[in-house]
């Protein structure tokens, strides 16, 4: 095999990773979190959650990125491998490819509702349906839940999602530079601009009907930023805000490691891993907390968008959001660029998600590259269809938790614990700051040792207890009937067969690796 | 309701920005943007080696 891949600029790697991070949970879930949990106050737990877990996991996860790639490897597998020397190191590594590919198996459907709705706002499909009940319907058939006169079933959903797997799988067939990186250097202007018209428009909008004078921008934006600081003395608040920074950071999943992998050995980790968290916290704070809210406390005022906010972040993205664009001038425009902007989102994040297993099957086990993108987008329709089909059963919330919640913890946890202890303490912060651009303050190496493992420990913990406390939990299938108990172990029973199926591959791998060595 | 955060439901509440929302608000938005301008800028000019 010839000379790995490498970044063309640096600016494509930095738009690449903040690609990466930025998702649809900045534009949906932040202003929602934030508006529920205390308004301004929730930013101090928020940048104390940055600061402590989120920003030193972005420079481990980068530097333990570049310390794979000296070694030849893309991924934890062969990081975790040198690290522990051992097949253990291996095995443990292989998560590192197998859970974004679980995730990638039910993002991509989500990725497909947004695809679709720029394609319905731009053809005005939802143009008519004017109340929170019938667009919750509409959504609901649309997704197959529920068959009305506007879908009979998820058959529009399955076209959009098939686009998504073919948009994917093209881009990632095209490697880092020529795929990724050209890719990143399109969406992420267009994502931005996107955003800051979609801004303009909502502050101009002032008081849209006068006779209701209390339902404006400035209300908006006072539900989101008022601080509660009542809210701080409540463990859940803090909780809500590590957990955010979490998500929006997307640590833990094996992807910044994999990009970072095709860094050279003396490239900055440290500039280049906080220009990365800038952007997505620009994308999600000043962006996102300043379109969904305010605009919806505009239209439907205050109560209405608190309960909304209440139910999810879908309910403000699918439902609120195509109401209000109704009400605008031009809405079929600020509808489309608004899905648009969610789609560049998901699609930035979906192609690094991919690219992990990608990279283990081109470069480990030798399989060309447009072959192995075959074999992602076969895996992302079987792993994927489940899904959309079983969604009403709970298959999706069930993937969700144990991949999008309670892995993406405890990966990070394992990585953490790796590099900072296993790896060495020494060691780690020689890795940290190697061709750094900026100077690391010596706080962080006490940080990433102590603060992070414990951090991320106390998170897995707290979400655990909190879900067999409450009385629908996904652990323990409370709450559930037969039939969706039945749904839940099958989508357990996927996320094993993806993992086992992980592990399988590095054997595989490990074996073809000695047979070269000797010779056979 | 001038800044209260006990919305109730009530449809016709009016919410003001208080001197704290706007403190964090515009703090918030002034440290991620200067951060986020300084590092672009600072990562653009610097060429992967």
């Amino acid at each position: 095999m010839g000379e790995r891949e490498r970044w063309a600029t640096r600016i494509g790697l930095v738009l690449a990773m903040a690609g990466n991070a930025v998702g649809l949970g900045n534009f949906l879930r932040f202003p929602r979190q934030a508006a529920l949990n205390g308004g301004g106050a929730f930013m101090i737990p928020y940048f104390t959650a940055l600061v402590i877990i989120g920003i030193p996991l972005m420079w481990a996860e980068w530097s333990m990125g570049r310390l794979a790639g000296s070694y030849g490897h893309s991924t934890t597998v062969g990081l975790f491998e040198k690290i522990i020397k051992g097949r253990l190191g291996r095995y443990i590594g292989s998560l590192g490819i197998s859970l974004p590919l679980t995730l990638l198996s039910y993002y991509c459907c989500i990725e497909a509702w947004t695809l679709a709705y720029a394609f319905f706002s731009a053809t005005k499909a939802y143009f008519g349906i004017t109340t929170m009940q019938e667009m919750n319907g509409f959504l609901q058939s649309f997704q197959g839940i529920t068959p009305s006169a506007y879908f009979s079933g998820p058959y529009t959903l399955i076209v959009f999602w098939i686009i998504t797997i073919v948009l994917n799988t093209w881009i990632i067939a095209h490697g880092i530079s020529k795929g990724i990186e050209r890719l990143a250097k399109i969406a992420m202007p267009l994502l931005l601009l996107f955003a800051i018209i979609l801004v303009i428009r909502v502050i101009t909008i002032g008081t849209p009907d006068p006779s209701h004078p209390e339902n404006s921008v400035a209300s908006g934006f006072a539900f989101l930023w008022n601080p509660d600081f009542s809210k701080l003395k409540d463990m859940k608040v803090w909780l809500a805000a590590a957990g955010q920074i979490f998500f929006t950071l997307s640590i833990g999943m094996g992807t910044i490691q994999c990009y970072a992998s095709y860094l050279k050995r003396d490239d900055d980790c440290i500039l280049t891993g906080l220009a990365t968290s800038a952007s997505n916290e620009f994308c999600e704070v000043v962006l996102g907390g300043s379109i969904a809210i305010p605009i919806s406390v505009a239209f439907l005022g205050l109560a209405t968008t608190a309960e909304i906010a209440k139910q999810g972040s879908f309910d403000l993205g699918f439902v609120a959001m195509p109401i209000i664009f109704q009400r605008l001038p031009l809405g079929f425009l600020f509808g489309s660029l608004w899905f648009l902007l969610l789609f560049f989102a998901g699609i930035t994040s979906s192609v690094a998600l991919a690219q992990p297993m990608l990279s283990f099957l081109h470069e480990n086990l030798g399989i060309k590259r447009k072959k192995a993108a075959l074999a992602l987008a076969t895996i992302m329709f079987a792993f994927g269809l489940p899904n959309i089909l079983f969604i009403k059963n709970g298959y999706l919330d069930q993937s969700d938790f144990w991949i999008g919640t309670v892995s993406l913890v405890a990966f990070a946890l394992i990585e953490t614990i790796l590099f900072a202890w296993v790896f060495g303490g020494k060691n780690m912060w020689e890795e940290l700051n190697r061709g750094a651009a900026i100077r690391v303050p010596r706080v962080f190496y006490y940080i990433i040792r102590y603060i992070v493992p414990i951090g991320l420990g106390w998170l897995l913990v707290s979400w655990i207890w909190q879900d067999i406390t409450s009385s629908n939990s996904n652990i323990l299938l409370k709450g559930m009937d037969d039939a969706a108990k039945f749904y839940a172990w099958l989508a357990r029973g996927a996320i094993i067969l993806i993992i086992a199926m992980g592990i399988f591959i590095t054997h595989i791998a490990q074996k073809r690796g000695n047979e070269r060595i000797h010779g056979l | 309701m001038n800044g209260s955060m006990d919305y109730n439901g009530n449809k016709g509440a009016f919410m003001n920005i208080t001197t704290g929302g706007y403190v964090f608000m515009i703090s918030s938005w002034t440290i991620i943007t200067v951060v986020f301008v300084w590092s672009i800028i600072k990562t653009a000019m610097s060429k992967l080696k």
